[in-house]
């Protein structure tokens, strides 16, 4: 790793050298790990859209016949009502909390954000144990208020989990607005006010144009996470094409068949991902101020602020304190049962999972940081963006490319093994913990690198020239300089990743050891039989877990 | 040993394009020296190639006698006791000021390193916020930090990338004294690069003007100003401009504002055309004078006028008044040429 650090002691080849070595020395740098990693990422998902490209009629008819279009057409429906339903309560509540000012604002501004610490499952359970037949809320109904004669509106609907989604996910939309009004809301109010406009116009004329890449960015991500789901449709039985994947595998053992909805679903998301480039690239294009101090905001008066208090008040109720309460008053009710020796188990099996996966994305990211920071080439860059495009894939998607990658390469490898005299194997890799963490690492490099690159933005390269002039180079820089500075960047990506990999459900499900359990898989199992009281101990500790990323969150952007 | 720096017709290029050419200048020991341009001219790589940074393509580079850099082998930065103040500083974030200026002082231990981090902070003034870390000091302060932290060591040469450039107007000229004071104090040897011509006349005792890869001219301030070698140096440095002249005679040459009289550097036969540099000092006010020019542009700067003058042949020229002269935009007033030397170009 030093000849990366050390930005002059490559440049010393002569020029005699001949072309060959120089292109060996070329490719035998750390790079190499960076091609590897770029590798293994891209593998999955050329192994999906392959198996686009050879369609299997007979699958195609079979689906077509049975689930295919009822699952498109929910696809369609709960992205279209999460879109619109989270981009009303990101965009409405990041104006009032970065603009507007009112009682409780400050409060509101960061306890909008919670609602991220709660995995979409979790909540999906919650509400459905709320608002169920059985439900606390419909008996209230009928034995108190007397209201049994009218039809209660059923929760396990395209309404319901649309509901539950946008609860879930509006925080993502929220983040990526309040950051836009932030930045250029103060700024534009005091122009649109001189030039005589109203509150209102200025936000809708001026305001919401201008955030509109931010605005839509968050979308994308939104749109990503709902086409990802697996947990929260699969427990409101909502069959979209994530959840079909997962069926197609485990109900029909047709791995094949997997992999050709998978390939429709990879389609989907990849012009998805392209649209959220296009609008990073344009936010680059926007950002004209920094974070503007607290000078104007528009000050709320009479009914207005106290109705921008009650609604953001309801969001934050239902959003966060309603399941928090419910899964603690459940969790406080199945202790005594429930904490059994059995859960150490799953705890640990989480905790090694978590553990491994962010420190294998770590030390990858770490590298691939170095790599990006030390290579200014197109090739360099080109490895930087494949390794890390795995954000994007739905969990269920990345598991299918990988386990058929995995068992291909592992054919291969038990007949090259079976030549030696005296073994005898049938898989090496597969049904291995490597398969799970591997899948992580493809899943979540992207968190670990980007959080790892920002915090090398700080290393200078002249900070590396003022320790190589007086004399600290090579493994000592990296000891007294580097890995200082970096520390706390390692730390954060080794916490979100860790945090992550505990909330992470589909991937653990179909790619886990046989009868590896983690918490997610035992509140997927709870869940499917209806046990809401039994799922909530495991999900609070991955709602605590959860508050830990929004603590460095808040943290980085006040 | 004389001269503590020797660069000698050194080129650098990259992919290419030749960033340095053929450069060479000398910098005698216990001297600031400065390389003054504007950006992209070059000045900074020539300030890597002398730290080590860079590998030359040609020529060679001593310091203090000793051959550091050729083609074919180039001595570590480590090692040839050279201190570099960084354009952002490059302060170690974690580590505080003491930390910092204690950085390079791996080879000494306990009283003695004490002594020599006391004295840094004092000799820059930072004896009290040496617990700081560089993200509570303003940027004068780490600028400050950047420089003890070079010269702690005690390097015989100090390099300078544009240290001043990230500070406001009046620290800047402020501090870029101080830094010079403090270099003389130690009586070590330094060389500047800025594109700030204040900043080198400020500190430094030989400036050299780059352009283009090239050095223009390596000369004191006073040749720089009075005597520049080239029109681009005429140009870079001060203000002033070129009128048309026939030289008629020893020292006699003849222009649009009459025959100027002065010392002509250089060989310049009699019938030679040429331009001369005119400085706007060059040029008195003087009612009784036949020379009447028309004023089209005026700038007040406190003591002086700068007036922007037009001949009867459309030539424009400049002038340093004194404030009181306050005349009209448009009105006629009476100059006369005065000039010890005549600098004359093609």
């Amino acid at each position: 790793m030093s000849s990366s650090v050390c930005l002059n002691e490559n440049i010393t080849l002569s020029k005699r050298s001949s072309v060959v070595t120089v292109i060996i020395q070329k490719i035998f740098t750390i790079r190499i790990i960076a091609i590897g990693t770029a590798l293994f990422t891209a593998i999955p998902m050329l192994v999906i859209a392959a198996s686009f490209l050879h369609p299997e009629p007979a699958i195609w008819d079979h689906l077509m016949d049975t689930i295919l279009w009822e699952m498109v057409s929910n696809t369609v429906i709960l992205s279209t009502g999460v879109l619109a339903l989270t981009a009303l309560t990101g965009v409405g509540s990041a104006w009032l909390t970065s603009v507007c000012d009112f009682p409780g604002r400050p409060f509101f501004s960061w306890a909008l954000l919670l609602p991220l610490a709660i995995p979409t499952y979790v909540f999906a359970f919650v509400f459905i144990g709320l608002l169920d037949f059985s439900g606390p809320v419909q008996t209230f109904a009928r034995d108190t208020l007397l209201l049994g004669k009218y039809r209660f509106p059923e929760i396990r609907s395209a309404w319901g989990i649309i509901l539950v989604m946008s609860l879930a996910l509006y925080p993502y939309v929220y983040l990526l607005a309040r950051n836009a009004f932030r930045t250029q809301g103060t700024r534009v109010l005091e122009v649109a006010s001189v030039m005589g406009y109203g509150h209102k116009k200025t936000f809708l004329n001026i305001a919401l144009p201008m955030a509109r890449p931010w605005i839509v960015s968050g979308l994308m991500l939104v749109l990503m996470e709902t086409l990802a789901d697996f947990g929260a449709v699969s427990i409101f039985n909502y069959d979209t094409l994530s959840t079909g994947i997962y069926k197609c595998w485990f109900g029909f053992f047709s791995l094949s068949a997997a992999a050709q909805l998978s390939s429709v679903l990879l389609i989907v998301v990849c012009l998805t991902v392209f649209a959220e480039q296009r609008m990073r690239a344009r936010i680059r294009y926007h950002q004209v101020g920094r974070i503007s101090m607290e000078t104007t905001r528009i000050q709320l008066t009479g009914w207005a602020k106290w109705s921008a208090s009650l609604g953001l008040g309801i969001i934050f109720t239902i959003g966060f304190l309603v399941p928090f309460l419910r899964l603690c008053s459940w969790g406080i009710t199945s202790l005594q049962e429930e904490l059994s020796a059995k859960y150490i188990g799953l705890l640990t099996r989480s905790i090694l999972f978590a553990v491994s996966a962010a420190v294998v994305v770590t030390l990858l990211g770490l590298t691939l940081a170095y790599v990006n920071r030390r290579y200014k080439d197109p090739l360099t860059s080109v490895l930087v963006r494949l390794s890390t495009m795995g954000y994007a894939l739905p969990g269920t998607v990345l598991a299918v490319g990988i386990v058929i990658m995995i068992t291909a390469a592992d054919r291969q490898l038990t007949e090259i093994i079976n030549y030696i005299p005296g073994i005898q194997l049938n898989s090496i890799v597969q049904g291995t913990i490597i398969t799970v963490i591997f899948a992580y690492t493809v899943r979540f490099m992207t968190l670990g690198f980007n959080t790892i690159h920002s915090a090398m933005q700080r290393l200078t390269s002249s900070m590396d020239d003022a320790a190589r002039i007086q004399g600290v180079t090579g493994f000592r820089l990296l000891g007294i300089i580097h890995m200082p500075v970096l520390r706390t960047g390692l730390l954060t990506a080794a916490i979100l990743v860790f945090v992550d990999v505990m909330k992470e459900m589909p991937i653990t499900l179909m790619t886990r050891p046989f009868g590896w359990d983690t918490l997610a898989v035992k509140i997927f199992e709870l869940t499917s039989e209806g046990e809401w009281e039994r799922a909530a101990l495991p999900s609070l500790c991955l709602v605590i877990a959860g508050m830990i990323p929004l603590k460095l969150l808040t943290r980085k952007s006040d | 040993m004389k001269n503590i720096l020797e660069i000698n017709a050194i080129s650098k290029e990259y992919n290419g394009d030749c960033v340095v050419s053929n450069l060479s200048f000398t910098l005698e020991k216990g001297k600031i020296g400065c390389l003054l341009g504007e950006s992209g001219c070059g000045k900074t790589t020539v300030l890597r190639c002398i730290a080590g940074f860079e590998q030359l393509q040609a020529g060679t580079i001593s310091i203090a006698g000793n051959v550091v850099s050729t083609p074919r082998k180039s001595l570590a930065p480590e090692n040839r006791k050279v201190g570099m103040v960084f354009q952002d500083y490059a302060l170690f974030p974690h580590l505080t000021v003491e930390g910092n200026i204690a950085f390079g002082l791996g080879h000494l231990y306990g009283k003695e390193k004490n002594r020599r981090i006391r004295k840094m902070l004092d000799l820059v003034g930072l004896g009290p916020d040496s617990g700081k870390f560089p993200h509570e000091l303003s940027g004068g302060q780490q600028q400050r930090v950047a420089l003890a932290r070079a010269l702690a060591p005690e390097p015989e040469l100090l390099l300078m990338d544009e240290p001043f450039s990230n500070l406001d107007v009046m620290l800047r000229e402020r501090l870029s004294m101080e830094v010079g004071l403090i270099i003389r104090e130690l009586g070590i040897s330094a060389l500047l690069v800025t594109h700030n011509q204040h900043e080198g006349f400020a500190m430094a005792d030989k400036i050299g003007i780059m352009h283009k890869g090239a050095l223009e001219q390596w000369d004191t301030a006073y040749n720089l100003y009075h005597k520049p070698g080239t029109r681009y140096v005429a140009g870079f440095i001060g203000e002033g401009v070129m009128i048309q002249g026939l030289v008629t005679g020893k020292n006699k040459v003849q222009t649009g504002l009459g025959t100027l009289t002065g010392e002509i550097c250089g060989h310049w036969p009699a019938g030679a055309k040429g331009h001369i540099l005119i400085r706007p000092e060059d040029i008195i006010h003087d009612d009784n004078s036949p020379c009447q020019v028309k004023i089209a542009r005026k700038h007040f700067r406190g003591a002086h006028i700068l007036y922007t003058l037009h001949t009867r042949d459309r030539e424009e020229i400049l002038a340093l008044v004194s404030s009181h002269h306050d005349h009209q935009l448009g009105q006629s007033i009476g100059i006369r040429p005065e000039l010890d030397e005549i600098i004359l170009f093609n």
